[in-house]
């Protein structure tokens, strides 16, 4: 049925080089950072903007891997192999790496990434002081601990399940149990991930609120999870580890079709918070947007609606857009890079107010971060098929046409 | 494989087996019998409800709107619920029709047309509440549609309720063309199917010369993916301008930067909810139980809860950023809420939209219509409630605690809303008697894709 080797568990010692080479530039930038007072300072704001987005790509595949078992997709069955593998890092090393950020928390006399840690700071602060039941440290972490373990235990539960199909065991009734968990993920995923945004983004300015920052937050993760998912399927489609007639364009048209509308959310999203801020123009609310309106964030402010609505919405118009594997890759990594961007745009302004940097001092944690997820994605080839061998709607997945 | 499997897969659109001369004559036979005794009680009983309407209409206009519980500080009173809860309720249909076109969901067949009836009626009736609350409606196509004059005087853009105009107008028309195009082919089915002269040039008339070609098909096809794609972001625009009336406004409650996506889940949320108590009752009163299946409700109620969820999520996020945000009038708003003088349509709202609903997560009460129509029943209460508390309590305690006040609706205010609701069941009781409230066409598409793919299984 389907050539067995090519699916087989491989290693890629092209990704596992360059997550090395990724790896060990970040560390080596990271370092040095870490030593000096003021490039501490900048590490801190690049470790999150790295975590952040090594965190919107994973969740974001966590997701639609969701999605697929809480609508009872059936087309998906064929790529359903790859959101497992990006959404692997929810696992075990997403935690993990959360360690920086909770040692960063708790040496906040040597670095200053949430304001509202600094004891003296929200003494001084009414509104602050206020936030205090909610914003203050052993709180945060403990919420931190709570949506993590969410995210892990119900990754592990997915994995566990589709694993056991690999190996021909009661392949149905895994089929159910995933999808028995699929209402109940999406609540969760809805509360943990809202209040995570609020966490560890929202409150980098305790100042600022905005009801809709959770959704805002989310709708950029579901894309980048979403061009991820692209760009690996398209990757292991071209090295041949998914063969031909697995894969099909009408696969790749409703990839497409996601990333439009997923594309078009985000912006409906982002202009709703704009709009009602600056129309209201309630000064407790307009700072946060006009810090990133004015000096070098305005550039910013601009190229992020092109990377994430404008550029994608175009590119993606047209029928044979959705169809063709190169534009899809166009796409994916502009949408990845507008992630990126959107991460900083929301994180990079309350360190520097003028204007957006870019040194070294915040490569570091970027790079390594991004080393890491793509080691993981290569250690999870080199042991798993890249196909759900043992999902017994694969077939018909195989045959989905539009 | 196949025999293991079938657990995995969608149950059939259709119950047992049937042939399109069948499914013509179960969907026809309302439109073209006598009506029953039982839909002559119903349209009279619906129609002395809908009396009320230019009952008080005829009030208003005599006597102005000062009839009305509108005054200081609530100056907007149950028109305006009102208004937003019927443009509410048509979104359902456009979820059905397009969005679930998109998503090639092929259990819409079943309930879209109807849907898509219900759309344009429940809209119908929203556009009389604020026409009305202009105070001279005669006048007001002057000031609500731009025109060329020599006075150059124009409407205020920036206002949201100007954008209303354009956005509800839009919706409203391409609701309508998009139903009207779906109809034709069925119109002409039921052109061939007459006896009668009469009857056949009324519905040759209304089916455009329909002729069944390869290429009307052709163009067709491509006319409704393209209402189906243009209707999509309408969906979201019109409740999320809606939802503008109130936020961008600086009053507390009214402006939240998650009203657009909360207004537009609320909107398919009360939608399905209406969807799932009239269609109930059609499938009982015209026998079409094998076509608009339990399957259908089941997948319905599905969507009620989804959305209900999403509500739910909305009302716990104003009320947590209300806290976090730490403005003192925004925190007091929040508790006048569910404390204060109209608690009482606070917690009528939780209960009926976020509580009451859990119980859906039971496959037998989604299924069966005797455990589910209670709650899609105080669905449509809450929601109803939802919009009562939103305009209501957000003005009756404002800034100045000087002029804090009450609202009480006079017996013409709640006139016009009974009377509304007896207008929209008489016009969906009028499209059930008239035109065929079950796409034929798409559903024999359906039919011969699933039955043939069925015997296909076994070949």
């Amino acid at each position: 049925m389907t050539p067995i080797d090519s699916i087989s568990p491989q290693t890629s010692m092209r990704l596992r080089r360059i997550a090395l080479i990724l790896l060990i530039a970040g560390l080596h930038l990271s370092v040095p950072a870490l030593l000096g007072a003021e490039s501490r300072e900048r590490f801190a704001s690049a470790y999150l903007w790295g975590y952040a987005f090594l965190w919107s790509v994973t969740l974001g595949s966590l997701f639609f891997l969701g999605l697929h078992h809480l609508t009872h997709a059936r087309w998906s069955v064929v790529i359903r192999r790859v959101m497992e593998m990006l959404a692997a890092p929810a696992t075990g090393m997403l935690a993990a790496l959360f360690i920086p950020v909770v040692l960063m928390l708790l040496l906040h006399g040597h670095f200053s990434l949430f304001p509202w840690a600094d004891a003296a700071h929200v003494a001084e602060d009414p509104i602050l002081a206020g936030k205090r039941p909610y914003l203050n440290s052993p709180f945060f972490l403990a919420r931190a601990a709570l949506y993590l373990a969410v995210w892990a235990g119900f990754t592990r539960h997915f994995l566990r399940q589709s694993f056991r199909q690999d190996a021909g065991d009661d392949a149905v009734g895994a089929v159910l149990r995933m999808r028995r968990m699929g209402a109940p993920f999406m609540m969760a995923f809805a509360v943990t991930v809202s209040f995570a945004a609020i966490d560890w983004l929202m409150s980098l300015n305790p100042h600022w609120f905005s009801t809709i920052f959770g959704v805002y937050v989310f709708s950029g993760m579901a894309l980048s999870g979403l061009a991820a998912l692209t760009l690996a399927v398209i990757a292991l489609r071209n090295s041949g580890r998914l063969p031909e007639g697995c894969v099909t364009t009408d696969h790749l048209y409703n990839l497409g079709a996601l990333l439009f509308g997923f594309s078009a959310f985000w912006a409906y999203i982002a202009f709703s918070q704009y709009m009602l801020i600056w129309y209201a123009n309630m000064p407790e609310e307009t700072f946060y947007i006009h810090d990133r309106l004015q000096g070098g964030w305005l550039g910013v402010s601009v190229a992020l609606a092109l990377a994430r609505f404008v550029i994608p919405f175009f590119l993606l118009l047209p029928r044979r857009a959705k169809r063709h594997a190169r534009t899809l890759v166009v796409v994916s990594v502009i949408v990845l890079a507008g992630q990126w961007l959107d991460l900083f745009w929301l994180i990079m302004p309350e360190r520097h107010a003028a204007g957006p940097v870019i040194g070294w001092q915040e490569l570091g944690p970027p790079l390594a971060l991004a080393g890491a997820l793509l080691l993981s994605l290569s250690r999870f080839l080199a042991r798993r098929p890249c196909l759900a061998v043992g999902d017994p709607l694969l077939e018909e997945s195989m045959r989905f046409r539009l | 494989m196949s025999a293991d499997t079938s657990i995995l897969k969608p149950a059939p659109l259709i119950e047992g087996r049937i042939t399109p001369r069948e499914l013509d004559d179960a969907v026809f036979a309302p439109v073209e019998s006598f009506p029953t005794g039982r839909w002559l009680i119903a349209v009279s009983v619906t129609g002395a409800i809908a009396l009320l309407f230019p009952i008080c209409i005829a009030n208003t206009i005599l006597n102005g709107i000062g009839t009305w519980g509108v005054n200081q500080p609530v100056g907007w009173g149950l028109a305006i619920v009102n208004f937003v809860f019927w443009v509410g309720i048509g979104h359902a249909g456009t979820l059905i029709s397009a969005i679930l076109f998109l998503f090639r969901q092929k259990w819409r067949t079943g309930i879209a047309r109807f849907a898509e009836a219900m759309t344009i009626f429940a809209v119908f009736c929203a556009m009389q509440f604020p026409l009305f609350h202009t105070g001279r409606p005669w006048l007001a196509m002057f000031w609500l549609i731009p025109y060329p004059n020599d006075q150059r005087i124009y409407q205020n853009f920036r206002s949201p309720l100007e954008w209303d105009v354009f956005a509800v107008g839009t919706y409203g028309l391409i609701s309508f063309m998009f139903w009207y195009l779906g109809l034709i082919p069925d119109l002409a089915t039921a052109r061939d199917r007459a006896k009668h002269p009469f009857r056949k040039f009324v519905y040759g008339l209304l089916s455009v010369g329909w002729s069944g070609s390869n290429r009307a098909w052709t163009h067709y096809e491509k006319a409704y993916l393209m209402f189906a794609g243009l209707s999509t972001p309408l969906v979201l625009s019109v409740h999320s301008i809606v939802s503008f009336d109130f936020a961008v406004s600086v009053i507390p409650g009214w402006h939240t930067t998650i009203f657009p996506p909360y207004f537009v889940a609320g909107a398919i949320f009360s939608g399905f909810a209406m969807v799932a108590t009239l269609i109930v009752i059609l499938r009982r009163m015209f026998h079409l139980k094998h076509i608009i299946t339990d399957n259908h409700l089941d997948l319905m109620n599905k969507i009620v809860i989804v959305t209900s969820l999403m509500v739910g999520y909305a009302y716990a996020m104003e009320f947590f950023i209300a806290w976090y945000g730490g403005v003192a009038v925004e925190r007091y708003v929040f508790m006048n809420r569910a404390m204060g003088p109209y608690a009482w349509a606070y917690w009528t709202m939780v209960i009926c939209n976020v509580v009451v609903p859990q119980l859906l997560w039971i496959r037998r009460v989604r299924r069966s219509v005797l455990l589910m129509y209670p709650i899609v029943l105080l669905i449509n209460v809450g929601m109803w409630f939802e919009r009562f508390v939103i305009v209501i309590t957000s003005l009756h305690r404002d800034y100045l605690p000087s002029s804090w006040g009450m609202y009480i609706p006079t017996w013409t205010d709640i006139g016009l809303f009974v009377g509304s609701f007896g207008i929209f069941l008489t016009f969906i009781l009028l499209f059930c008697r008239f035109l065929p409230s079950v796409s034929v066409t798409e559903m024999k598409a359906a039919l011969l894709h699933t039955q043939s793919a069925h015997g296909g299984d076994h070949e």
